[in-house]
């Protein structure tokens, strides 16, 4: 909602890197804590179903945004583009709030930091983090400029607003559907 | 101290017991003092193959682990839940892979308001190429691409990043049961 009033480069740091970006963290990672405390056996399937929906809001959030933003399609402007993406996410986002539900009730336990960087010590685990570090390093390099690179070289415009989606349907199906049932 | 923390427990479940809001009862194994022996870390079974066995054993291992160091650390830190007072590593009901639904309904229910979560959460950062090209057409349009994508790099980091601190926080501070 603040991203919808915002108009200078600080504006959007603090409202859409900061503020939106802590609350999406709190509601992703108790949605992941939580469906891992039903699963064991079918943990990949259930978390792969689950991480498919980021990819399936990457098909139809570009598709929505762009289209409402366009002053050729629908005038609607980044504002109220902003405010009805909002409301679509207060829509799901209580449905979240209604199902999700830890089973093994959380255990309080004192803070120490000594427990986040203990266990990197395990090679397995040191070479995991280095591998999904450079993992996401390199995987939003695309995400982010692929439409301007598009456009660019010469793509046609219609099409260039597409790409994101074609680009995160087929993740779908690939990296996310598939690994998890198989 | 283990029979206080135990009625602690007991009053918190009775405290947090309401009309629509379940309790959560949280089951002991006996202690390490008792002669009975430890169901999870008995000698593993004759044909050796039962990976919900050796699961079981790395699940149990991994609490008594942190059983012991919490026990190390209260003494000196003192802050804590009650969980942590009686220092043998008390296990949480249902972490035993046994335990685990694996599917029906409620389980998938979880796993739809999760989907939901993630559609709004990492579908808005799916779309940092909107974000960019509309910031570097319009409000932005006198900053360097390389500026611009600050916003959403910091918001794709702020939310990985920022799982540390929620998770923790979530784990010390909400005890109460969520809707149903």
């Amino acid at each position: 909602m603040m991203t919808s009033l915002s108009t200078q480069y600080w504006h959007f740091i603090l409202s859409q890197s900061i503020v939106a970006s802590i609350g999406s963290s709190a509601a992703f990672q108790c949605s992941l804590v939580a469906t891992s405390t039903w699963f064991y056996r079918r943990r990949a399937a259930a978390l792969g179903i689950m991480v498919s929906g980021s990819s399936l809001g990457g098909v139809l959030l570009p598709i929505m945004m762009s289209r409402m933003i366009d002053p050729e399609i629908n005038n609607v402007g980044f504002p109220w583009t902003m405010r009805a993406v909002g409301f679509l996410f207060l829509g799901l986002l209580t449905v979240t709030c209604l199902t999700v539900k830890a089973r093994i009730p959380p255990q309080p336990r004192p803070f120490k930091l000594r427990e986040y960087y203990d266990n990197a010590k395990d090679p397995n685990l040191a070479l995991l983090i280095a591998a999904c570090f450079l993992f996401y390093w390199g995987m939003f390099l695309p995400f982010t400029y692929v439409m301007l690179q598009a456009q660019e070289q010469g793509m046609d415009p219609t099409l260039t607003t597409y790409l994101l989606s074609i680009m995160n349907a087929v993740r779908w199906v690939t990296f996310q559907i598939l690994p998890a049932l198989i | 101290m283990s029979e206080s923390s135990q009625s602690t427990i007991a009053e918190k479940n009775a405290v947090t017991t309401t009309g629509s809001i379940k309790a959560v009862s949280l089951s002991r194994p006996p202690s390490r003092t008792d002669d009975s022996p430890r169901t999870s870390t008995t000698q593993p079974p004759q044909d050796g193959l039962s990976i919900q066995h050796q699961d079981r054993n790395a699940a149990s291992a991994d609490l008594e682990k942190y059983g012991i160091e919490v026990a190390a650390a209260s003494a000196g830190v003192g802050v804590g839940g009650d969980a942590d007072k009686s220092g043998t590593g008390p296990a949480p009901g249902g972490v035993d892979p046994s335990d685990f639904p694996d599917g029906g309904l409620r389980a998938w229910l979880v796993v739809l308001g999760g989907w939901c979560s993630l559609f709004c959460t990492f579908g808005l950062v799916n779309c940092v190429g909107v974000f960019q090209e509309y910031y570097l057409r319009g409000p932005l349009s006198s900053y360097t691409p390389s500026e611009v994508s600050w916003i959403t790099s910091m918001q794709v980091w702020t939310m990985t990043f920022g799982g540390a601190v929620v998770c923790q926080s979530t784990k010390n501070f909400c005890h109460f049961a969520t809707f149903t």
